[in-house]
Formats: C-alpha cells, sequence, structure tokens
C-alpha cells in the first residue's frame, strides 16, 4: 500500500488559531504533490473532531496520522483511540505539542507560526521511521502475596482467602502472630496476646488458599499491579523455591521498637542482658518475660515502680500512640499484684483517645498512683535504685529514687524496612515508614500502584486499626484486582539477539531488574515485565536494544529535522 | 516592530543559538507543558524531544545533534531521588558527563552540553534553565559545527 501521511492542524478553539497563522504553517510546510495530505480542524478532541479525523483516515486512506495540537499528555491517548477505531495502527501516529511548547510561549504570532511549522516537520519525518506496533494481552493475576505474619498479616490473607483468592503469606520469623504474640496481655480486655491471635492462626494455618512461608524472605519482586513476579527465599533452603505469580501485594512488617541503650539520657538502662534489668528494663524486655510468675520476682519486694513515657520520642518526632496504653497497662497489672506498691507515671500527654481507652485511663487513677507531668532529663542507677530526674510542669528541676523502673519506648519502622522498599520499588518517608499513596485519601496504598500497606508498617497504631486496615485492603484489592485481560504497552525493550554480546551491562542496569541471560546465551527481556524507561537502551554498548516507538533512528530522525534551518 | 527587534539584533551580532532539550516524560516535558500553560515565555530557540525517561539518553543523541548542528544541548530530568523509573536520571547524568568529556577531547566546548533536573510542577524552573541556556549558549557563540559552515 502506498504511503499517505495525514497532517492536521487542530485550531483548539482560540487557544492555537489566535496565536499562530496555520494556513500559513500548512502551507509553508510545502508538501504538496507528496505523499501528505494537509488540513486544519476546530476542535479535533471534540465528537465531530473525532469523527472527522475517523472519517478521513478512511476516506483518504491514510497510512500514518501527525496531528498538530495540544501536550500529548492531554489528548495523546484520544488520538491513539481514534486511530484504532479507524482501523489504523495507533503506533503509525504522532502528537506534536503546538500549543503548550509552541503556541503559548511567545506573543509574537510569526515565532509562534515558524517554530510550529518547525516542529510539526520533525513530526512528519518521525512518522515516516515508525512501524506498527501491537498490544500484547495477559491474563490479570488474582491472587495476592502478603508480607508480614503479624496480625495485619494474618487478617488480610484471611479477608483475601475468604473469596478464594490464593494468598503466599511471607513472614521473616519462625512462627506467626508477629509481636503481639508476645504480649502478656492487651488492653482494654487484658487477655494475653495468644490467646487474642490464637485462633485467628489455627484458622490460617487450615485455609487451603493461604501458602504459608515461615522463615522465609521476598527477594525479588518484578513487574506491576496485576502481574507481579516474586522470588521467595527460605532460610533452610539452599534454592530459592519456584518464584510465584500475584497481582498485589500486602506490606504487613509490622513494627519495631525504638532501643535506647546508647542514649546517655538514659545511662541507667545498660541494654538488654545488661545486668541491671532486675531493676530498670523497657516495656519489650518486660512483655518477654512470663509475667505470671517472673513478673512478682522482678517485682521482688519493691515498694515503688517508676514509669517512663515518651522513651525516644523526641528522637523520633512523632507520638508513637501505642505507648501510654502500655504504660497503664503496666500500672494495672502491678496494682493487681499489690494495692501497697506506689506508681509514679512521668508523662508529657496522655494519648488514650477513643471510647474504651479513655475509660481504661480513668479506671487507672487510684490512691497511690502519681501522674508526673514532667520532662525526663536522666534515668541513672543509684545504689541499687533507678535515679529519676525531671523538670516538672512548674519548671522545677526534681529527683525521685524508685525501686524499679520501666521505660516505655516509642515504636519505630521494622528494620529492614529501606531494602523492602527498594525491592519493591515504593518510597520511604523521612522517619523510616512507608509512605502511603496519600496521606488521608490513600492511607492504605503505597506510592506504587498495586502494592498495599496495612499496620504498623506504615505508621504506629494500635490492634484495632491495624485490623481496620487490613480489612481495608483486602477491600481495595477485592474491588480492584479482578480476573481479567491487561493490555501491555508494546512501547518496552526489545533485544536483537544477534549483536548481544551478552556483557550483562542490561541485567546490571535495569532498574527493575528485568533483563536476564537466557538459555540461547543472550539477553532476554520479557515484555510483561519491561516498563519502558530505555535505561538498558542507553547504556547498552553493542547497541542491541532498541525501546520500541523511541528507536535511535526515530529519535534522531527527529532531532535532524529540527535543527534544520526554516527559510522563507 | 518586528523588522526593527530583528535589525537589532543584527546590529548586535547577536545569533539566535540552536538548542535541543531531551526531556524526560515525566518531569521535565510536564515542567515544559506548564511554563505554556502559564504562558511564560521562554526562547523560541529551544525545541524539546520527549523520551521516556532521561536515562533513555543516549550518547550518540547527543554527539549526532551537535553534528546536525545545535549548538546547544541538554537533558532534562527528574529531581535526583525522585526520578519514576527509580535512577534514570543518575544514569543520565553519568552519561551527560561522558559524553561532555569526549566533546572536550575533541576540542568542542563541552559546556555546550548540560544536564538539568526540573520537577513536573515547576513551569519556572522550566523556562529558567531554557533562558540560562540560551543566553549562555549565545555567549559562547555558535557551535564549531556551525562556524566552520559559515567561513
Amino acid at each position: 500500500m502506498d504511503r499517505r501521511i495525514g497532517v492536521y492542524v487542530c485550531e483548539c478553539g482560540p487557544n492555537i488559531a489566535d496565536r499562530m497563522d496555520i494556513d500559513k504553517l500548512i502551507e509553508s510546510l510545502g508538501y504538496s504533490g507528496e505523499d501528505v495530505v494537509l488540513g486544519r480542524h476546530k476542535l479535533l478532541c471534540s465528537p465531530p473532531g473525532k469523527n472527522f479525523l475517523k472519517e478521513v483516515i478512511e476516506t483518504e486512506k491514510l497510512t500514518h496520522l501527525v496531528v498538530g495540537a495540544c501536550s500529548p499528555k492531554q489528548h495523546e491517548t484520544t488520538f491513539m483511540n481514534v486511530c484504532e477505531d479507524a482501523g489504523l495502527n495507533p503506533y503509525l501516529f504522532q502528537i506534536i505539542n503546538i500549543r503548550e511548547q509552541c503556541a503559548w510561549i511567545t506573543e509574537d504570532r510569526d515565532e509562534a507560526t515558524q517554530k510550529g511549522e518547525l516542529l510539526m516537520r520533525a513530526g512528519i519525518e518521525r512518522v515516516r521511521r515508525q512501524i506498527p506496533l501491537k498490544k500484547e494481552e495477559i491474563e490479570r493475576n488474582p491472587d495476592v502475596l502478603v508480607i508480614g505474619g503479624g496480625v495485619a498479616g494474618i487478617e488480610a490473607s484471611m479477608m483475601l482467602a475468604s473469596k478464594y483468592r490464593k494468598v503466599y503469606l511471607v513472614e521473616k520469623g519462625h512462627q506467626l502472630g508477629g509481636r503481639v504474640m508476645s504480649y502478656n496481655m492487651v488492653v482494654p480486655g487484658m487477655k494475653s496476646g495468644a490467646q487474642l491471635v490464637g485462633g485467628m492462626i489455627e484458622n490460617i494455618k487450615n485455609n487451603d488458599n493461604i501458602t504459608i512461608f515461615t522463615d522465609a524472605e521476598v527477594e525479588k519482586v518484578r513487574g506491576f499491579f496485576g502481574n507481579f513476579v516474586v522470588e521467595i527465599r527460605q532460610k533452610d533452603s539452599a534454592q530459592n523455591a519456584e518464584p510465584i505469580n500475584v497481582g498485589a501485594i500486602v506490606v504487613a512488617t509490622g513494627t519495631g521498637v525504638w532501643d535506647p541503650t546508647n542514649d546517655l539520657k538514659y545511662s541507667g538502662y545498660t541494654g538488654s542482658g545488661g545486668g541491671n534489668s532486675d531493676i530498670l528494663i523497657t516495656a519489650d524486655e518486660l512483655e518477654k518475660l512470663d509475667l505470671s510468675h517472673t513478673s512478682v520476682d522482678w517485682l521482688g519486694n519493691a515498694s515503688s515502680v517508676g514509669i517512663i513515657h515518651c522513651v525516644g520520642r523526641d528522637n523520633v518526632n512523632y507520638c508513637s500512640q501505642m505507648c501510654c496504653k502500655t504504660s497503664l497497662k503496666y500500672n494495672r497489672l502491678v496494682r493487681e499484684l499489690s494495692q501497697d506498691i506506689n506508681v509514679v507515671h512521668f508523662y508529657r500527654d496522655i494519648c488514650m483517645p477513643g471510647k474504651d481507652d479513655m475509660k481504661f485511663y480513668l479506671n487507672s487513677r487510684a490512691n497511690n498512683v502519681e501522674f508526673v507531668r514532667s520532662r525526663v532529663s536522666g534515668v541513672k542507677e543509684h545504689d541499687g535504685k533507678v535515679l529519676v530526674s525531671y523538670t516538672n510542669s512548674g519548671g522545677d528541676t526534681k529527683e525521685k529514687i524508685l525501686d524499679r523502673a520501666v521505660l516505655v519506648t516509642s515504636l519505630i519502622p521494622p528494620r529492614g524496612s529501606r531494602d523492602l522498599a527498594r525491592l519493591l520499588n515504593i518510597s520511604v518517608g523521612e522517619d523510616g515508614y512507608f509512605q502511603e499513596g496519600h496521606v488521608k485519601l490513600g492511607c492504605v496504598t503505597s506510592t506504587l500502584e498495586g502494592i498495599f500497606m496495612a499496620g504498623c508498617a506504615h505508621e504506629p497504631m494500635g490492634i484495632s486499626s491495624t485490623i481496620e486496615e487490613a480489612d481495608a485492603v483486602s477491600g481495595r484489592i477485592l474491588s480492584s484486582l479482578a480476573p481479567g485481560k491487561i493490555s501491555i504497552s508494546p512501547e518496552i525493550a526489545t533485544v536483537d539477539a544477534e549483536r548481544c554480546i551478552a556483557c550483562l551491562t542490561c541485567v546490571r542496569v535495569c532498574p527493575y531488574m528485568v533483563p536476564e541471560i537466557g538459555e540461547e546465551g543472550v539477553a532476554v527481556i520479557q515484555p510483561s515485565l519491561c516498563k519502558g524507561c530505555g535505561t538498558c537502551v542507553g547504556e547498552c554498548p553493542a547497541k542491541a536494544i532498541q525501546l520500541q516507538n523511541y528507536t535511535d533512528d526515530q529519535i534522531m530522525i527527529q532531532c535532524g529535522s529540527l535543527l534544520l534551518e526554516v527559510i522563507h | 516592530m518586528n523588522q526593527e527587534a530583528e535589525s537589532i539584533k543584527r546590529l548586535d551580532g547577536d545569533f539566535e543559538p540552536k538548542i535541543v532539550a531531551f526531556c524526560c516524560h515525566y518531569c521535565a516535558y510536564n515542567a515544559a507543558d506548564l511554563a505554556g500553560s502559564k504562558r511564560l515565555s521562554y526562547p523560541k530557540n529551544v525545541t524539546i524531544i520527549r523520551i521516556p525517561c532521561s536515562g533513555k539518553i543516549d550518547v550518540i543523541y547527543l554527539i549526532d545533534a551537535f553534528e546536525k548542528g545545535a549548538d546547544g544541548v541538554y537533558v532534562a530530568g527528574c529531581e535526583i531521588g525522585d526520578c519514576h523509573f527509580k535512577e534514570g536520571n543518575k544514569r543520565a547524568t553519568k552519561r551527560v558527563a561522558h559524553a561532555k568529556k569526549l566533546l572536550n577531547e575533541v576540542g568542542f566546548e563541552g559546556e555546550r552540553l548540560e544536564m538539568y533536573y526540573i520537577p513536573a510542577s515547576m513551569g519556572q524552573k522550566f523556562a529558567d534553565v531554557a533562558r540560562e541556556m540560551t543566553e549562555k549558549i549565545r555567549k559562547m557563540g555558535p557551535s564549531p559545527v556551525n562556524r566552520e559552515v559559515n567561513e
């Protein structure tokens, strides 16, 4: 079939028409008599405009189309769809930005007309080098990977599996249940963590739709929403399991706790196993003791216990939401053991919002319980006791000696968050927590489509909020990740096997770890995983890779045309 | 009026440099659109070629542009740390530095080539960069390729 390139300039109402001489532009392109059909239209993106384009493609038997109009960011897809409707391959089309990048940057009509002509000519020359490309379609994978087997991970897995989604749950540790499993009691019901989540763990183990990997970590993630390929490494096996395919990923990696060991303010605390845990201990360490017996041992015959709130708050620069509950929980524990022990809270603010938690706080206030609003400046050991120095709300510096004290530490992002973020290609905020897609409207989505977050992985929170988030994530996934087809853009990197020298450059530079050296001994780029950035293309020393629709030939022709003198 | 302006330019011995800007789709190209939407004027001689990511830039494109008569060339990507494709802009930075070195080695002023980082939301910065680059190249005069052609 003979080549016939349709070239149409959109007036965009007055937006382009008022700022350049479109007739002059078309005339000076000077393609008359060649394989080019020229024309103009009032508003090509309007329904009549689209019909007009469709008709000219059909009646003029166009093989290529160039439209001079707005930015491709605005209507490239619109016109590509018109091409498709009219039976023209949409990759034989160019939109030339003569509005934002031409008509709107100068008040001078002649200047705009001249530049418009230059841009159009470059587009026409480029489109001549374009080839038809085909969009591949693949099945969208409805299954889900959940990272982290704590409360959030278990809840999300159960919800998803209840709708017959296959779930792969990867837990770094040996057992499921996460941090909550180590809790001796949970506010406000004061049941143990194991009692609270034990049932959930039993259920998840018996669910056929859920595959659990313990002692395992995610090692490699490629692909996109609807089509992720994940490699999992299990500690006890030398080889990775077969890569699994999922459509979405839930990050539920839980929380870490701030370590006061090296902070001079808490010089009395020498770290876990430091020898003084009999008088000064962190909340996390206290949880790990079997409180039914050991706490009694730990308290010994103490007559006073200090509970120090907000430990590490000035270092992390946020309120961890959970520590007041934890502090009051110990208060309750001590009081249950003995009414005679004097409990002193060193607190800055009490953060116990909500209908149940506030009650819990009010019920904790009693005789022999002191709430000292203060800034603690030092916690030292002194004659086998704990010496707390503080400034009270009146500004006076004071000291208090206590038999025992608990440091209630801030929650921090779990270890390895940054590495995981890099692996998943999602962002981490300044505080080290995974960043939300939108702080309010997308609080369980990450910065990448298809990767969701629940629980403390992105913000310190309590168990009930964690469950809410896990349910919210499940809802989002079930509503957006429906089985069906996804079309894959053909604007991806392709390897010329003849030229590839298997130098591994592409393997190293790809930000998404897509290229591999295949069985043939040359680089293989899987179309469904390539994101089309072209980084490997720019670096390939053998020029064996081309990015479709952005080939060297196409770009250099466009560049060369732009540099031609326009002489009138 | 226009003719008058033209003649003043000629009297000043000014020349209008031809500049090609390779802009990444997600940031710099968007900033260029925004500059237009805000009606910020910048020199029309700066023409833009859209690439998916600044990491797509190839040393060959840069050298080729100079061979074909560009007086100045620049690559504009996202801010470092904010690249849509993770680190394409870092790769681009290295390649531009490499191309500069090659240009200098053959006695072709490497300063005619630059790398910029322009966030999608900064139309003003796009216009400023276009002006800055044009001013710089205008001071340097036509590229050695164009000088030879003219002589």
